[in-house]
């Protein structure tokens, strides 16, 4: 299988500037492969959000190696798209427009991205609201045009930061399964960041459990729940085996502290 | 239709409240046996509006010059100044703190000085009101150019590191209700220091009016200026709530009734 992400003893000191460093990743390594759905689970602090976002090319490395798509990570690019917790749309401009901002910083062909856009807000469930503003969504909603937004320019890397944090349970395992169809359709790769267990293994083929700070990766779980999977998948005795295994290894770390 | 009958509701309030208080002020007057050159009634003033209309006009038109004028000018200065001192530290370190410093003086007091320096003519009233009117422009749009969520920075950063567009995509449009918000307090400051202006030298204008009527114990003339002088300001307000309400439909977040 080609890799999407390959991950080589990649650490990452934060340099403070009272002189107190703080260790955040240690020796982290794993690859993901092309299209491969991997979540990350870890207690707070533990440095997920670190990870990401030197994927992102948002900060940089301190030693190791990383590669995404087999490329070396320096600086921006088009390929990788990004969720964060809070949706980050532009409240001066309507939906489609939002959706529509990669095409602008990207210069791609607007009629050509336009087709793209309606097609994902429709498949998100948005084709009534194109002409919103953003204050005129609710937060499910507003989540869901950032998803529509990072998926736009058919990014091979799709880096999720706790995209369904802010939402309650109801709407977060909604959005899960829309991400998964969304995820079929467009066979990008995705690295979903998580604190909700069940919400990894539900969406994952892959967990990696991430142990507190410095984070390293403790575990890689294959997750080979049959596909599509459906609310019910929950209760299984496969998926309960599952979570299990993730919780037992994150407590026991927590117990060693 | 509620709706309609509640805001004809008010407007009959208010037009009711205003009435009321006119009468009352006029009966006190009258009641009292107020000698006009103390305080004049209204029935006073609006005999010298209906004679004197046209000079009053014109000497409004005179101040609506000096204070549209200074205000466009400290709008076009402002802008500038904040993006410079966004974008280059050198003005950061160099520009800015002038301004903080001179912010907390009474920029009034060097109106006299642009008597000297520009003449009694228009130049210096307009500069007084762009002198008081620039600085909540520059501070204000300083503040909408960069105080937004850092996420949203990286989020764009993640995509490109062009500052040309952060610039156009995320700083500017981000930073228009603030400008907005200063234009209001900026206006109303223009009005102040065209007055001064005139108070301090001139010929025309209402604060020119309202001191030579002040000279000659012209009271119910120097009312009438005030009244005018008010009409003025609410307008050039209005003027600006307008404009705000047309640009950035976004941002009023009323309800569509
Ligand atoms: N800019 C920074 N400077 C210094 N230390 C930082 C910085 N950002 C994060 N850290 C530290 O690095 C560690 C990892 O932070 P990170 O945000 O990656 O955690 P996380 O796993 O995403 O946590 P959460 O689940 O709460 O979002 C934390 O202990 C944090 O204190
Ligand atoms: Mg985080």
């Amino acid at each position: 299988m080609l890799e999407s992400i390959c991950i080589e003893r990649l650490c990452k000191v934060y340099r403070a500037r009272d002189g107190t460093d703080v260790e955040a990743l240690r020796e982290v390594s794993f690859t993901v492969g092309r299209g491969e759905f991997v979540s990350i689970v870890g207690q707070s602090g533990c440095g997920k959000s670190t990870l990401l976002k030197i994927l992102a090319g948002l900060l940089p490395k301190s030693s190791g190696t990383l590669f995404i798509e087999g490329q070396a990570v320096d600086g921006p690019r088009r390929d990788i798209g990004i969720v964060f917790q809070k949706a980050l749309l532009l409240e001066w401009r309507r939906v489609l427009d939002n959706v529509l901002l990669p095409v602008e910083i990207f210069r791609l062909d607007r009629r050509e991205y336009e087709a793209k856009a309606l097609r994902l807000l429709r498949t998100a469930g948005l084709a009534e609201f194109l002409r919103k503003y953003p204050f005129e969504l609710s937060g499910g909603m507003q989540q869901r045009v950032a998803l529509c937004r990072a998926l736009l320019a058919e990014p091979a890397l799709l880096l999720m930061d706790e995209p369904f944090g802010a939402l309650d349970t109801l709407t977060r395992q909604k959005m899960g399964f829309e991400l998964l169809r969304l995820w079929e359709e467009w066979k990008s790769t995705v690295l979903f960041v998580t604190h909700d267990i069940d919400e990894a293994v539900m969406l994952s083929d892959r967990v990696l459990v991430m142990s507190s700070r410095p984070g390293r990766i403790m575990d890689s779980v294959t997750v080979d729940l049959p596909r599509p999977r459906q609310i019910f998948t929950k209760d299984t005795p496969e998926f309960i085996r599952f979570s299990s295994r993730i919780r037992r290894c994150l407590w026991e770390e927590v117990g060693n502290d | 239709m509620t709706e309609t009958t509640l805001q004809a509701a008010r407007i009959l309030r208010i037009t009711a409240f205003y009435v009321a208080a006119l009468l009352i002020w006029e009966g006190l007057i009258r009641s009292l046996h107020v000698p006009v050159w103390l305080v004049p009634a209204p029935s006073h003033i609006f005999e010298v509006i209906a004679e004197k209309n046209s000079i009053m006009l014109f000497h409004t038109l005179a101040t609506l010059q000096e204070t549209v004028l200074g205000f466009a000018l400290a709008l076009v200065v402002g802008i500038l100044f904040a993006i410079g001192i966004v974008h280059f530290p050198m003005l950061r370190d160099t520009l800015y703190p002038t301004l903080i410093m001179f912010n907390s003086f009474p920029k009034i007091a060097i109106a006299p000085l642009f008597v000297i320096w520009i003449g009694v003519g228009i130049e210096s009233k307009i500069a007084n009101a762009f002198l008081v009117a620039l600085f909540p422009i520059v501070i204000n749009m300083i503040m909408g150019l960069t105080n937004m969520d850092p996420e949203l920075l990286e989020l764009v950063r993640a995509m490109s590191r062009s500052r040309w567009v952060l610039f156009w995509k995320i700083r500017l449009p981000h930073s228009l209700p603030y400008l907005f918000a200063a234009c209001k307090i900026a206006v109303s400051f223009a009005v102040i220091g065209a007055i001064v202006g005139e108070f301090i030298s001139g010929r025309s204008g209402l604060g020119y009016l309202v001191l030579s009527a002040n000279s000659t114990f012209n009271t119910p003339m120097a009312f009438t200026a005030l009244v005018y002088l008010v009409l003025m300001s609410l307008a050039l307000y209005g003027g600006v709530v307008l404009a705000e309400r047309l640009m950035l439909p976004w941002y009023h977040r009323e309800p569509a009734a």
